[in-house]
């Protein structure tokens, strides 16, 4: 349809300061650097430990919170520069999917009511009748049975009140939506069936994902691309058959490992007490480290394939 | 010290029912719970949410939630009957005895207290003056968990810790107890991946060095498989399947197991595997399989006939109408 990408990051780096007590101040770099793109209809999967800046990435998308520096490009759109009224028309194309679904809907309405809110609210250009048309075609394709519609949210499992959430997220008719862990507040026994749901949501709707998750198996099974991040920086971006194939950053491949429980064939020192606020932010945790991983590493090239790498080792 | 039980088995539950009286009527959590474990090993136990593991170990330190009371079956802990014990002895027998580690590894820590107060008191109340210096036990399991600086460590508060740290703090406190059973509810769940593989071995490094038995519960099969030498899958309130890891992982034979075996390896089909149908209310008491109407094996006496126990080796556990040569 279009030839430019839905989304575009550009160097993104999200700063905040932290006050321990008086006078001292830390400054924490939660997002450095960042640069991606979303195709239309494609899934982007984010994926690393906590404090790796994933969650941090996803507020700037939907401008819950402003970057430091960098912009976010929807759909052509700079986001940056908007004001709240100048926003909201470009809200209906984002929207997200929150990790807790029990805490991501209002406990006092039914999930007809929640779900029916993003219309109500992005959706000004069609008739009630046509929201109350809308309402019914997503709940209906995420499968959630119409008894459960005017129920409140304490009467759903988990799974069933992730399904509304995706509902909602699809009502108002968006080009992208981020989901923030979808499924790791979920039972085992039902992660496949929402990992499926997306997958055939995003072809009926024609949605692009941005999928952050630590749960690489969920992230394979969904996205086309991947980036990897540590600590606030990218340290690969790949598509998923170059990153889970032949990982080439020590990060991604001591994250496959352990996600295989599988961690004799690649570890990680410990976490640190103090990280390094320059060269290479794992050099302390690498076995692979040299006294060179000291100096900035930049995201580079690894061979003429299109993936990038934050690791001199590795090209 | 230590008496063995009838079968030289540490921890005995047969038949373990729990029912908690809750404002809308009563909830069913356990409904014949059957485990052994035996001194030195390792058993894991893997269920969904609501399928009882928690409740499973909370009955065996007897620690019921309000309006909770264990009412059926017996615990048998070295030839001593868990469920008749008077305040005194249970007390004794929670931390010396069997020591537990909690999933949110910092809540489970005074927030007022210094670490290593908190272990030191722990050592205290659970061993004889005999046993040695609190503080130098302290440090050195610290040492033994890898903290590179324990003094330090032993004077911070817990909200200085970070999850990884606190939850090896809390082994500490369990392992400060010298308990011949540690159990283990979820220990790793809220913790990074490479973090969780790293406290997992830690944990089953300290105790298999202690010679303790460790009894290991999570919904993740994955983490259960790297730690236990037996493991049991719990559904609705009971064990449905019990065997080594070997058993489990490659010859699952209840269908409840094999299907829970698709979902973690997303891989295993063309599309993702779930198991389609709702874990099964527990306000319900269950005479016939809870899991037949999820099961794709449902046979007609599944639907008449209570559930029979296989017994095809001597650990080995089946409920299921399926005998133990179908798998």
């Amino acid at each position: 349809m279009d030839d430019f990408p839905i989304l575009e990051v550009r160097n993104l780096s999200k700063t905040y300061r932290v006050r321990h007590s008086i006078g001292r101040v830390e400054t924490v770099r939660a997002a450095q650097d960042v640069s991606f793109t979303v195709e239309r209809g494609r899934t982007l999967g984010i994926v690393g430990e906590s404090g790796s800046g994933k969650s941090t990435v996803a507020r700037c998308l939907l401008g819950l919170t402003p970057p430091t520096a960098g912009e976010v490009v929807l759909e052509g759109v700079q986001l940056g520069g908007l004001k709240v009224r100048q926003m909201r028309p470009h809200r209906r194309l984002i929207q997200m999917v929150f990790q807790m679904p029990q805490a991501s809907f209002d406990p006092t309405r039914t999930v007809r009511s929640s779900v029916a809110q993003p219309l109500r609210r992005l959706r000004s250009d069609m008739s009630r009748a046509q929201q109350d048309e809308r309402l019914r075609h997503v709940l209906m394709s995420v499968s959630l049975g119409e008894e459960l519609w005017d129920r409140k949210p304490r009467a759903l499992s988990g799974g069933q009140l992730q399904r509304a959430a995706v509902a909602r997220a699809l009502a108002p008719d968006p080009d992208l939506v981020v989901l923030d862990e979808p499924t790791s507040s979920l039972d085992l026994s039902v992660r496949g069936e929402i990992l499926s749901l997306l997958q055939q949501l995003q072809e009926e709707f024609n949605v692009a994902f941005v999928f952050i998750s630590h749960d690489l198996e969920a992230v394979r099974v969904c996205a086309d691309e991947i980036v990897v991040m540590y600590l606030g920086q990218i340290v690969e971006r790949g598509t998923v058959e170059q990153v889970f194939d032949s990982p080439a950053h020590p990060y991604t491949q001591a994250l496959i490992a352990a996600s295989r429980f599988a961690t004799d064939d690649f570890a990680l020192g410990p976490k640190g007490e103090a990280d390094p606020a320059s060269g290479c932010r794992l050099m302390p945790r690498c076995p692979l480290a040299e006294s060179v991983c000291s100096t900035e590493q930049d995201l580079i090239a690894s061979g003429s394939d299109g993936r990038m790498v934050r690791c001199w080792k590795a090209v | 010290m230590t008496r063995a039980s009838a079968n030289g088995s540490l921890l005995s539950l047969a038949g373990i029912e729990v029912t908690i009286q809750t404002a809308s009527g009563p909830v069913h959590p356990l409904q014949g719970v059957d485990l052994e474990v035996y001194p030195g090993e390792t058993v894991g136990l893997v269920g969904e949410s609501g399928s009882g593991k928690t409740m499973t170990l909370r009955s065996i330190l007897r620690l019921m939630p309000p309006g909770g009371a264990i009412t059926g079956g017996a615990i048998d802990w070295n030839g001593r009957q868990v469920l008749e014990m008077d305040p005194g002895e249970l007390q004794a027998y929670r931390g010396a005895d069997v020591a537990m580690i909690y999933q949110n590894p910092v809540s489970a820590l005074d927030p007022m207290l210094k670490v290593g107060r908190q272990i030191v008191d722990a050592y205290k109340a659970n061993r004889d003056l005999s046993d040695g210096d609190p503080h130098e036990f302290a440090r050195s399991t610290l040492r033994e968990l890898e903290f590179g600086d324990p003094e330090t460590v032993l004077r911070r508060h817990p909200h200085q810790l970070s999850g990884g740290m606190a939850q090896r703090v809390n082994i500490a406190l369990a392992l400060a107890c010298g308990p011949a059973l540690i159990l283990a509810d979820e220990p790793t769940t809220g913790l990074d991946m490479t973090t969780q593989i790293r406290v997992l071995d830690l944990l089953e490094r300290q105790v298999s060095a202690r010679n303790a038995a460790l009894l290991f519960i999570s919904h993740d099969l994955r983490a259960v498989a790297r730690v236990s030498r037996h493991i049991g899958i719990m559904y609705a309130g009971q064990v449905v399947e019990f065997g080594t890891r070997q058993q489990i992982l490659e010859e699952p034979t209840h269908p409840y197991s094999r299907a829970l075996l698709e979902c973690v390896d997303l891989r295993s089909g063309d599309r993702p595997r779930s198991i389609p149908g709702l874990v099964p209310r527990m306000t319900d008491v269950y005479d016939l399989c809870a899991f037949r109407d999820r099961c794709v094996s449902r046979m007609e006496v599944c639907d008449r006939e209570p559930l029979p126990l296989h017994k095809p080796d001597e650990r080995r556990r089946l409920l299921c109408h399926l005998g133990p040569g179908n798998g």
